[in-house]
């Protein structure tokens, strides 16, 4: 070892000597705080960064380290580090690995690796074509600056979470990045009002589940139909039934708060549970009755069909979220618009998204809970991400012609 | 008429003979039947998904036995890609006999198939980020076959063109990967703010990605007996952990309730 050339093995002790660095740190400085590196650090540091990987590049000449660097050699197990770190954080689910020592040193030794390899690339086209030279540069070049634009931009990535309440413009909201405990709520130089929140739902389900464990039979042998459907219902207990003589509960139209998703139905049973999927056979008996998923305000109901099954309503699931809102940002901006899921709003840099409301509520939540997010290294990232992209497809297309 | 569940058999049987028909002539090296069989196989199988797609009213691509599907409808178009292009007379069986497992699999284990789709999946990313996975899934599953083969027939290691086989596999199996996973992150930050937030399904993808450019770069040096059996190994361990990142976290303790990827107020 330490002869040269240098092969695996030096590759292989540098790791090692890295984690070992690594450890020493974490026990004596601790974790990285990387909101440490908000601006101008961070734009400092990576002008620093790549002038340093410049120098090195200029005078890889005359310090062997520089040029070993640049082969196969110690790209293979620099990469066999970065799979074993992030292994480690895969598998224990540690993700205070991300501001740990070793974790990072890793990664900034393969990032050295990819900016010294990137200037010699564009400086220095091999042979192989223009094709092979650009796939080579948009995969190495594009991973390098998604990463540490990603790193250092983290400082100063901005996300709040606002809750906001219909009818009340607010503009306090929970610094998500920040300080975690206790949360600190800071005033936003922008302002949500929340006109309306709307969920709607898919059309409800009828199934059959155990009397006794109350899981979900696929394969019993009722089949069920509904018959009528209340979106808006009430439940009014104790009524007559259609022959005027037993108390039943039924549910009657009542579009206000809190009401809940209630429909008639017929089950039949059949022979078998083939018989009553294909809804084909003689019809051995039926039952006929309300079932209802209930909301914050009524209870759910359920019909019992006999001693091992019930036919019940599940929740209803959503479909969409929607927020109506008026946001008001510096300068007098103003903008209304509709908040969804996957589809954010954007004004003054900031993005707004839609990540909740109050559940105990369901569709009646009159609150609506957002994320705000401002990434001013985003653009940077999102080019290396383009890159890696145009990286792939160039590697598609080279992939299977002859390499030397 | 409705396509449902119910109807897979119809369509799964002819497709997976029509296929074994096209393995059968691509070692008899007909190729023009191979390829019309394989295609036809293909064109019925789709059918099927696309019956499904339109009678669910959104992508048929969320529980694990729609995903099984899409798999099983990868390996073949995969399988004739490849035939195509390097004329691997045993390619199309292997992609049979795998998607053969899978269709087994959703013939005789079905599962509650749900039809809803829950907001944070609306998004016109939501297709192609799990098509292409998929597809890549099919490939790594070829270069996994291909390095079993070498571990377990030495004699066959000093063929060139094995290795190049390999290599080309992986290669195409990773652009997809990248794509899939740049996909992912492109939608991630539409729906819920970030990019990248190392969750345990992104940490399990990052590890695969980087553990196949392991592969990618070690291959890049001249080519010996010894060496070669370190990267056959490096192509099983890759393929464990993408199947770690497919359903393995569904599985890891430390992983559990921990993804991003829910929605609600908790
Ligand atoms: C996007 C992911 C990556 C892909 C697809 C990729 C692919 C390749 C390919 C195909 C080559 C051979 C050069 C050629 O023939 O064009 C290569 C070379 C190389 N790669 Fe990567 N690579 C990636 C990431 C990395 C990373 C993270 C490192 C850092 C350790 C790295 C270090 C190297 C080195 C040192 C070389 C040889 C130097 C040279 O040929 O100029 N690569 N890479």
């Amino acid at each position: 070892m330490w002869s040269k050339p240098w092969k695996f093995a030096e590759g292989i002790t540098i790791g090692a000597g890295l984690i070992l660095v690594g450890l020493m740190l974490q026990f004596t400085i601790g974790p990285i705080d990387w909101r440490l590196l908000a601006y101008p650090f961070n734009t400092i540091l990576l002008a620093i960064y790549v002038l340093v990987l410049g120098i090195l590049y200029a005078v890889r000449k005359h310090v062997y380290v520089i040029e070993w660097t640049m082969t196969i050699y110690a790209a293979v197990p620099a990469l066999g580090y970065g799979v074993l770190v992030t292994l480690l954080m895969g598998l224990s689910g540690w993700d205070q690995m991300l501001r740990s020592w070793p974790f990072t040193l890793v990664y900034i030794w393969l990032m050295n690796i990819l900016g010294l390899i990137t200037i010699r690339r564009i400086l220095h086209f091999t042979q192989g074509g223009i094709v092979r030279n650009l796939c080579f540069i948009c995969n190495h070049l594009g991973l390098f600056m998604a990463m540490v634009c990603g790193t250092l931009g983290y400082a100063d990535m901005q996300k709040y979470r606002l809750t906001a309440k219909v009818d009340q413009p607010e503009w306090r909201a929970i610094d998500l990045v920040g300080t975690l405990m206790p949360p600190k709520v800071v005033e936003l130089p922008l302002a949500i009002e929340l006109h309306d929140f709307t969920i709607d739902e898919y059309p409800p389900k009828y199934v059959v589940i155990d009397n006794e464990t109350g899981m979900i039979v696929a394969d019993s042998p009722w089949r069920i139909r509904q018959d009528s459907i209340w979106e808006y219902a009430a439940i009014v207990y104790g009524c007559k039934d259609s022959l005027g003589n037993q108390d039943m509960d039924r549910y009657v139209e009542w579009p206000s708060m809190g009401a809940c998703t209630a429909g008639f139905i017929t089950a039949t049973r059949y022979a078998s549970a083939k018989e009553a999927a294909e809804g084909q056979g003689s019809v051995l008996e039926t039952k006929q009755g309300w079932v209802s998923c209930g909301s914050f305000m009524f209870p759910y109901k359920a019909l019992l069909l006999d001693s091992l099954y019930s036919a019940v309503m599940p929740d209803r699931e959503p479909k969409r979220y929607a927020s109506d809102v008026t946001v008001y940002a510096a300068n007098n901006q103003k903008m209304d618009g509709t908040i969804e899921v996957n589809k954010p709003l954007e004004i003054d840099g900031w993005k707004i998204y839609q990540v909740s409301y109050d559940s105990a509520l369901g569709r009646w939540s009159d609150t609506s809970v957002f994320e705000l997010v401002r990434d001013p290294w985003l653009p940077w990232v999102y080019a290396g991400i383009y890159m890696m992209l145009a990286g792939a497809v160039l590697t598609f297309i080279t992939a299977g012609r002859h390499r030397h | 008429m409705l396509i449902s569940w119910q109807h897979f058999p119809y369509f799964a049987i002819p497709s997976v003979l029509l296929w074994a028909l096209g393995a059968y002539y691509s070692f008899r090296e007909k190729k023009t039947l191979t390829a019309t069989f394989t295609l036809l196989g293909i064109v019925l199988f789709f059918a099927f998904i696309c019956g499904l797609w339109i009678s669910l009213e959104r992508p048929p691509l969320r529980t694990m036995g729609e995903t099984r599907l899409w798999y099983s409808f990868f390996l073949p178009v995969a399988g004739i890609i490849t035939w195509s292009r390097w004329k691997y007379r045993w390619i199309l069986s292997f992609s049979t006999i795998l998607a053969l497992v899978f269709i087994c699999v959703n013939l005789f284990k079905p599962e509650i198939h749900n039809t809803t789709l829950m907001p944070a999946l609306q998004s016109p990313w939501f297709a192609p980020h799990v098509i292409v996975y998929m597809f890549c899934y099919a490939l790594f599953g070829a270069a996994l076959a291909v390095a079993l083969y070498l571990l377990f027939v030495p004699t066959k290691r000093d063929d060139e063109n094995i290795w190049n086989m390999l290599d080309n596999l992986v290669y195409v199996g990773l652009s997809f990967m990248t794509i899939g996973m740049l996909f992912g992150a492109l939608w991630a930050k539409e729906a819920w703010g970030h990019y990248w937030a190392w969750d345990p399904k992104e940490t399990w993808a990052g590890i695969t990605w980087l553990s196949f450019l392991v592969y990618i770069h070690y291959r890049q040096l001249s080519r010996n007996a010894f060496r070669s059996k370190v990267a056959i190994f490096m192509v099983i361990i890759s393929f464990c952990c993408l199947q770690m990142c497919w359903w393995g976290i569904n599985y890891l303790p430390s992983a559990q309730g921990k993804s991003v990827h829910t929605y609600n107020m908790k």
